[in-house]
């Protein structure tokens, strides 16, 4: 909410209360705001070109068809078309500041105002204001150097030269000066009383045209003796007083006091109560003006409002409840979030990263924090479209594994739910390498929950990720969590597929082979499993591509073709004793679909095969699906 | 005209402190003594006599018979000089030149330590070269609280016993720190310097247990304005107003201090904004306007980067634009709420942007500052916006009043209905002061008792209660 923006609004009042003329207010604005820019910058500051350029264009096109402006400047304040505007209005005060010391009374602009005059005219006037500061003596003012399109009218003033000789040595105190204005003032009134002229007016009278007040009647050498000496006592009060508008004020209520009374003794009063008002001693009029002051029905509406208001804020604190304390903490650990998916500095990572290992490692970090800190991460890699940094989730991950293990899952469970498919691709090693690393206590629904997670990603996206998946810490040990065995291999083919080739294999191996052959021993892995007998060498391979294959649906027809003469084989050389075990008879199923050609021989064999000569050298169930298959 | 001192004594304090991380060819320094001078030949020009003179007395300046109060907050590095220096003041006068000023500034920010006596400081000037630059001989107390300059000059303090007495300079001292530390951490800031977290806390820690439980104590130190160092005093007085406000909301005491110094530094970010935007009087461009609301962004860097910064530090400096509604700026996701420090801050950031004086603009009474917030009531935390009115009232403790006879009055502090408050009378209807006994102290929310008509605004012309 700009201050500056309210003011531009703001309808600039003159001193009876009307707003000044859109045009001149706009003007006056200009004036002011350049000047305000020049105080903070030097004058060859682009800062201050750029504003005389728009003050130039504010003040030309607010001038319209007038081929000029003025503006001038009296006791009251200054006038722009007609208008006053008080001197201390903060709209005018500068501009009044400028001038009032330099005598002068009116500022004229032309239309073909450009910036540089604008610039030059304000560089010049305050030129004039320092060496004026600078000066020891009174002195006459003339304004050398403005531009053709700013003209400056000044006061006549006099210097100290002229007086000298006229008043001589003797330095008056201003009560001296006026009391021998009063007893001039005395002298003229009873001449002009006894000069008055029979019918017709008195071209003397004060107030009367010929009469002139004002110092031009005043200065004119061909009046009176006496009033010439008047004239004189005020050319003194001049050099005495140095502002014009002082001066100006003392005259004029003077002569006001004068025209009323008629009487000397109350211009002897205004004198000295002007005085002492204008002094350094009298005491500053603090009374606010009563333009100030608020009706009491208007301020009681005003009141009435505000404790509406306040009452309503006051329900709405109160259904609000009290502050959370945890609140903060929340935001804190926002915008650490915030700033660390921005890859701040490696020095301001450290320090949040340890600000993060303070907020998680407090006792009181529960679900929801990990959650929250699950949101964030997620909110941060959705901006991006994609994971670009994973210091924020390892920093996590680690801490969590360090102070709440506990917590572990509902952190990786929140991520996961949030997240689109090419982010949980991304994030899949990082799941992969907490379970196999174990996440402690949980409940086997909770395990089942990240391992059906895992197990969502496809085969492209796991061999993809295969060089950052064995990076990770579960792979520089030598063994992990057996969880990785709690859901059938079927659910998990890809991971199985991945362990057999990397650094866990030695201990993944005969755990997979144990786990094929105890859980779906009927599953062609399974039946290849009964076959190999280990998963040593080449056999892990042919088992991970298997894995990996059936995980498509579809084996390629290498695969099928080696797996189909391994099971021919492996069943024509199997044992007599080992023909009743119950995945025998699903692998000559398997043989068949695999490769009918293949499994002929062997079916045909099964079928027909003897064992001294008269009994079946296979069980009756094998006999039954390979009849079944050839048939 | 009374601004324009201030203005000059605070050039001169702000021109130590650059003065403090640069050396004397500096343009920062260079330019700070130009413009003082400037300035000075400027104000002589006008009908302030011969020199610019003002007397530093008991830690704070003097003039005229009346304490500075905002100058004295903003400017501790030119108090320390005087002291220093043993003087009880200075005098500047023409045809003072720039280098003068360098050099004045190279003294007072190298000083170590107090000069044997004001020979010695005559001498080291002469030797320096220092012209047209007075040190005044420091104050005696006389009888009856009058001070004697030491020529025979006498001059009376202000009569208001609240800024005489010794609690007001304890409090006006933790206000210097205060300032000085807001003051050193914004420069360190823009030079990528390191924060004071530390001392910033501990200052904060004695604001809270200075100023007890007593709204008037925080609040005599919100109405004084200090032009030139606005973004300073700014930062201080938010931390005021969350003393306030984190009181009036029954935060623990360890809490409190926290909100304190978290408005002390929650502006931090602006050391980083470069001063032609900071400090742009036109309306910022698009681009500008993004660099300047990278302000609390950088702020909770700044602070995380320090590593001693609490949670609410970083909140505060983060959230403090960000509305109730997530509206605002940095933006955050449409689930996230601010924190309630942030909350906090925010409104009294807001609160205090609207009332203080500013170069720019007058300062607003505390009411149309309230309606101002209340109309955009989304924008705020109900909790700490009614906290703060409610503890401030319509009327806050030490405004300046005019009643509907015509006398002038203080608040001395709430009453029990919001816009009555209790008052002291100050002036009489045709403006002259009271005497002291012939003040009144009423509750206006007894029957019969006179309204409120305005307030009067300090900056606005007017003088302050202390005159």
């Amino acid at each position: 909410m700009s201050a500056g923006t309210l003011s531009l609004n703001e309808a600039i009042l003159d001193i009876e209360g009307s707003p000044l003329d859109k045009r001149y207010a706009r003007i006056l604005k200009a004036l002011n705001h350049l000047m305000t820019v020049r105080s903070y910058y030097s004058p060859d500051h682009e800062q201050y070109a750029v504003a005389s350029r728009k003050a130039c264009a504010a003040i030309v096109e607010s001038m319209g068809d007038h081929p000029a402006i003025t503006i001038e400047i009296g006791t009251e304040g200054m006038m722009l078309g007609g208008q006053t505007v008080e001197a201390g209005h903060r709209e005018v005060r500068q501009l009044h500041d400028l001038l009032v010391p330099l005598n002068i009374a009116r500022l004229e602009i032309d239309r073909g105002l450009t910036a540089d005059d604008l610039r030059n005219a304000l560089e010049t006037l305050h030129d004039y204001k320092l060496k004026l500061g600078a000066s020891d003596r009174f002195q006459e003012i003339s304004i050398d150097g403005l531009p053709a399109t700013v003209r400056t009218i000044g006061c006549k003033l006099f210097s100290g030269d002229e007086l000298s000789s006229v008043l001589g040595e003797k330095d008056h105190s201003i009560e001296d000066l006026a009391h021998q204005f009063l007893d001039l003032v005395g002298e003229i009134i009873a001449n002009m009383s006894l000069a008055r002229p029979t019918g017709g007016e008195d071209p003397h009278a004060p107030g009367s045209h010929h009469g002139k007040s004002g110092l031009d009647g005043l200065s004119d050498g061909h009046l009176p003796a006496d009033l010439q000496q008047l004239a004189e006592a005020l050319r003194e009060l001049a050099r005495r007083e140095s502002d014009p508008h002082n001066f100006l004020a003392l005259i004029q209520n003077a002569q006001k006091a004068l025209e009323i009374s008629r009487n000397p003794n109350s211009v002897d009063l205004v004198f000295r109560l002007l005085r002492k008002e204008l002094g350094k001693e009298a005491p500053q009029k603090t009374a606010p003006p009563v333009s100030r002051l608020q009706d009491p029905d208007q301020q009681r509406e005003k009141i009435d409002l505000m404790r509406t208001h306040l009452a309503e804020t006051i329900a709405a604190a109160t259904r609000a409840g009290d502050l959370d304390p945890a609140s903060t903490q929340d935001d804190f650990l926002g915008i650490c979030f915030r700033i660390l998916a921005t890859e701040p500095s490696p020095s301001l990572e450290s320090h949040l990263i340890a600000a993060l290992e303070m907020a998680l490692g407090s006792a009181e970090v529960g679900t929801e924090d990990v959650q929250l800190c699950a949101r964030w991460l997620v909110f941060g890699w959705r901006k991006k479209q994609a994971v670009t940094d994973r210091k924020p989730l390892q920093a996590v991950l680690r801490l969590l594994r360090t102070h709440h293990l506990e917590l572990l899952p509902a952190f990786w469970m929140a991520l996961w739910d949030q997240l689109e498919e090419n982010l949980r691709n991304s994030l899949w090693p990082f799941l992969v390498n907490d379970i196999l690393l174990g996440t402690g206590q949980s409940p086997d629904e909770v395990n089942r929950g990240l391992l059906k997670a895992v197990g969502s990603v496809g085969i492209q996206a796991a061999r993809s990720s295969r060089n950052v998946l064995f990076g990770l810490p579960a792979f520089r040990r030598n063994q992990a969590s057996g969880v990785i065995f709690s859901l059938p291999c079927s659910r998990l083919p890809v991971l199985h597929a991945l362990l057999l080739e990397s650094p866990l294999a030695s201990w993944h191996a005969p755990r997979l082979q144990k786990h094929l052959l105890r859980t779906s021993p009927n599953s062609l892995p399974g039946i290849v499993m009964h076959l190999l007998g280990d998963l040593e060498g080449e056999n892990s391979a042919l088992l991970a591509a298997l894995l990996e294959e059936e995980e498509q649906d579809a084996l390629s027809d290498q695969l099928r073709e080696t797996v189909a003469r391994l099971l021919a084989d492996g069943l024509m050389r199997l044992p007599r004793r080992d023909r009743n075990q119950a995945w025998v008879a699903k692998g000559l199923e398997w043989l068949h679909r695999l490769d009918a050609e293949t499994a002929s021989p062997v079916l045909k064999h099964v079928q027909r095969s003897k064992w001294l000569l008269f009994f079946p050298a296979w069980p009756q169930k094998c006999r039954q699906v390979a009849e079944r298959m050839v048939r | 005209m009374e601004h324009r001192f201030s203005d000059l004594i605070i050039l001169l304090a702000s021109g130590i402190n650059q003065r403090r991380l640069y050396f004397d060819d500096h343009p920062k320094v260079q330019a700070f003594s130009r413009d003082f001078v400037i300035q000075l030949r400027d104000l002589l020009a006008g009908d302030e006599g011969d020199a610019f003179s003002f007397g530093v007395y008991k830690g704070k300046f003097v003039r005229n018979g009346k304490y500075l109060v905002g100058p004295s907050i903003a400017g501790r590095s030119l108090i320390s000089f005087a002291e220093h220096l043993g003087c009880g003041g200075f005098s500047f006068t023409l045809p003072l030149e720039p280098r003068h000023i360098v050099t004045f500034f190279r003294l007072a920010a190298t000083l170590k330590g107090p000069l044997p006596g004001l020979d010695a400081a005559h001498r080291l000037f002469q030797d320096e070269g220092i012209a047209h630059i007075g040190l005044a001989n420091p104050f005696i107390e006389g009888k009856g609280g009058r001070l004697e300059e030491g020529e025979g000059r006498s001059s009376e303090l202000g009569s208001d016993p609240v800024l005489a007495s010794d609690d007001f300079s304890s409090l006006m001292g933790i206000y210097q720190a205060l300032y000085e530390i807001v003051a050193r951490n914004n420069a360190s800031t823009a030079q990528g310097g390191a924060v004071d977290i530390a001392d910033a806390r501990s200052s904060g820690e004695k604001l809270v247990n200075a100023t007890g439980n007593g709204v008037m104590d925080v609040m005599q130190f919100i109405r004084y304005p200090d032009y030139d160092s606005y973004t300073i005093g700014h930062s201080v007085r938010v931390g005021a107003l969350a003393v306030v406000v984190g009181r009036r909301l029954g935060l623990a005491p360890e809490v409190i201090s926290d909100l304190a110094t978290a408005g002390l530094l929650h502006d931090l970010g602006k050391g980083r904004i470069p001063e032609n935007i900071l400090f742009k009087p036109d309306k910022l461009d698009s681009e500008e306007r993004k660099i300047m609301q990278s302000h609390p962004v950088l702020g909770a860097e700044i602070l995380l980067a320090s590593g001693e910064a609490s949670e609410i530090m970083v909140s505060a400096a983060w959230g403090h634009h960000i509305r109730y509604d997530g509206r605002g700026y940095p933006a955050m996701p449409p689930w996230h709420k601010p924190g309630f420090a942030a909350a906090i801050i925010h409104v009294c950031d807001v609160f205090e942007a609207l009332t203080a004086t500013r170069p720019y603009k007058k300062p607003m009474p505390p009411l149309q500052a309230y309606e101002i917030m209340f109309r955009d009531r989304a924008a705020f935390d109900p909790r700490p916006l009614a906290a703060l009115v409610q503890a401030l009232g319509l009327y806050p403790p030490g405004s300046e009043v005019v009643l509907h006879d015509g006398r002038r009055a203080v608040v001395t502090h709430a009453g029990n209905d919001l816009n009555n408050p209790v008052i002291r009378t100050t002036h009489d209807p045709l403006g002259e002061p009271l005497d002291a006994g012939a003040d009144e102290i009423i509750d206006l929310g007894r029957p019969d008792s006179p309204q409120i008509a305005d307030i009067l605004l300090i900056g606005d012309g007017r003088p302050a209660v202390t005159t």
